[in-house]
């Protein structure tokens, strides 16, 4: 399994993109139940824990990374028991290209890696939520969010023959936090409707996620300390995994029935022997491989019933 | 075997290792340390004996390696090279000399002895600084295992701190936890004390030539079977017509029967055990004394 997938983020400038790759980075190079981040470039490591660590010590507006001015790809490992299950390749980039014209350079670069992504993140600001929408207010939070553009995005996307498992991040959850979950969650499924109606076979997380609770009072000085950043990127690998298991299963199956029928008739199992042991080795090498992934399914699947909200084709799983 | 030394500036490597070494100039069931060079051993015979007596050692500057011998019941048992980093290499790009090297390092070491300050640790708020770093560089060195490798985490200046519990292990367990996954990976911590009273010090070398010379046992009973497995190959073949008219062919033509074979392939077999044998006690000892450290 070393398969390298590619995810993108969409969010306005300010969502918060950054400071939740660097905490996301800096929480999953510990890990999580056995399965960690690296960075196969170890300078790239060095230079996301250094701003990390100057997100954690620095108190003031320093302590925040300035918006991005130009667009990077950066590439991850995800790991389990330190043994890379797969690369994820992470494309940042200055949020306020969302607005731009296709015929601007980054929006450009932005669109031909969503196009290519398996999953696609959304960054929606949790400042925006922070108290109930009325009609008004979710037409203009659909704008400040960028929800509208994402969805037409997404749309593009659609059209464009792919299908991303989509993950709708509530960044700066710790501003919202006094509201119920359920309402919040209410209003995102409203302003993000084409990717919760059925018939739309749409697979979707919604995870709330926070640098710190301290942050909600005090936003300069308030304590780093994240939590549910690793969700995300969890989930986006658990639904790629999900499809090679499926892709593996229909392989093995296959496998299996070409040994069968080689089987049939008088003499037949002595004549075709070569081929029916070829056909029963590639089975036995894939159910080894189905189990592994299954039980990192079974662990990763664990971590996100806790945390996340999902849907698939409208439906809560 | 090459050990690493993997930890930030500051957080006593080179404290634990010269209170390592004097410490095991004495014997711990019946193991005892040696320096193959005279220098080292003079040098860090007088760090111990300065921090014996509160003097620490100035941080240290560059890369140095030091061959040492685990000598068991007064006989070299297993030499073994130990790389003492400066703490700033963890932090330095790869394009730098000392940087690169430690890369180099980390991919080519037998173990990894990784240190946590304990007193940082319990105050949890500098947890991802000292972590952080370092869980990136043990991915480096475990992600393409293929072979037995010890891991050591070594909580340091424990003799610091108010109240030693499984708690201090707490901010690395996700760490443990990784490590754990691995079937390649044998991992041990113990929280250690360098000073007029020496605490742990033994266990991370002791731990980490126990699964060294346990690998080599491994190695050596796979041979042992292969062995056996190719002289019982022969002895059959040579009891049937078919080996027996091939045998009376190969003596024309000047080759081993299947007999002969298989007695070479028994030579080698009882040769290969032998081997084995001298490892054993100490490894059943090596066994006896870790017992009582926590192994995950």
């Amino acid at each position: 399994m070393t398969t390298a997938i590619k995810i993108t983020s969409l969010g306005t400038s300010g969502a918060g993109k950054t400071c939740f790759m660097l905490g996301m980075y800096s929480a999953m190079q510990l890990g999580v139940r056995g399965f960690t981040f690296s960075t196969p470039d170890l300078d790239l490591d060095l230079r996301l824990t250094s701003e990390w660590r100057n997100l954690v010590d620095t108190q003031g507006d320093d302590r925040w990374p300035p918006p991005n001015d130009k667009a990077q790809t950066l590439m991850f490992d995800f790991n389990f028991g330190f043994k890379r299950i797969m690369g994820f390749e992470w494309y940042d980039y200055r949020g306020a290209a969302l607005n731009e014209t296709t015929k601007d350079e980054q929006l450009g670069g932005l669109l031909r890696h969503l196009e290519q992504s398996e999953a696609v993140i959304l960054c929606l600001d949790g400042n925006q939520f922070a108290v109930p929408l009325d009609d008004s207010g979710r037409t203009v939070v659909g704008a400040r969010t960028g929800v509208l553009r994402m969805n037409q995005l997404l749309q593009k996307v659609r059209t464009a023959g792919k299908n991303p498992s989509v993950i709708v991040t509530i960044t700066k959850f710790d501003v919202c936090s006094a509201r119920p979950a359920e309402e919040i969650v209410r209003e995102i499924k409203e302003l993000l409707n084409p990717l919760f109606i059925q018939g739309g076979k749409w697979l979707v997380a919604l995870c709330p996620i926070t640098l710190g609770r301290a942050l909600s009072n005090d936003r300069l000085r308030g304590a780093i300390d994240p939590k549910n950043v690793h969700l995300p990127v969890t989930f986006a690998i658990h639904s790629v995994l999900s499809n090679i298991l499926d892709e593996k299963s229909k392989r093995r199956e296959s496998a299996d029935a070409s040994a069968r029928s080689l089987r049939d008739g008088f003499l037949a199992s002595w004549w075709n022997r070569a081929k029916i042991e070829k056909f029963q080795r590639e089975a036995e090498e894939l159910r080894r491989q189905i189990g592994d992934i299954g039980s990192n399914l079974h662990l990763l699947g664990t971590e996100l019933v806790q945390s996340a909200y999902i849907y698939y084709d409208g439906v809560e799983q | 075997m090459k050990l690493l030394m993997l930890g930030h500036s500051g957080v006593g490597k080179t404290t634990y290792m010269a209170s390592m070494y004097g410490t095991m100039q004495f014997p711990l069931n019946g193991f005892t340390l040696r320096a193959i060079d005279a220098s080292a051993h003079v040098r860090l015979i007088t760090i111990c004996r300065g921090i014996l007596a509160g003097t620490y050692p100035e941080i240290t500057d560059q890369r140095s390696e030091y061959q040492f011998v685990l000598v068991y019941e007064g006989e070299d048992f297993f030499p073994f090279s130990w790389i003492d980093y400066r703490g700033g290499a963890l932090t330095e790009s790869s394009g730098t000399l000392e940087g690169a090297s430690l890369v180099k390092d980390l991919q080519s070491a037998d173990g990894i002895i990784m240190f946590c300050d304990a007193t940082a640790l319990a105050q949890r708020s500098s947890v991802s600084k000292q972590l952080g770093r370092m869980a990136t560089l043990l991915t480096k060195s475990f992600q393409d295992l293929t072979f037995p490798k010890p891991l050591t985490v070594v909580f340091t200046k424990c003799d610091l701190i108010q109240q030693v519990d499984p708690a201090l292990v707490q901010p690395v367990q996700a760490l443990l936890d990784a490590a754990r996954a691995n079937q390649h990976v044998y991992g041990r911590y113990v929280f250690t004390a360098c000073g007029p009273e020496m605490i742990g010090v033994e266990v991370p070398v002791l731990h980490s030539l126990y699964v060294g010379t346990m690998s080599l046992v491994q190695v050596l009973t796979a041979l042992v079977e292969q062995s056996r497995a190719q002289e019982e190959r022969h002895r059959t073949a040579g009891a049937t017509v078919g080996g027996l008219v091939g045998d009376l062919i190969g003596v024309f033509v000047g080759l081993p029967t299947h007999a002969e074979l298989a007695n070479a392939h028994s030579n080698r077999a009882a040769a290969q055990l032998q081997a084995i044998q001298p490892l054993i006690a100490p490894a059943l000892d090596l066994a006896v004394f870790l017992e009582s450290y926590t192994a995950f």
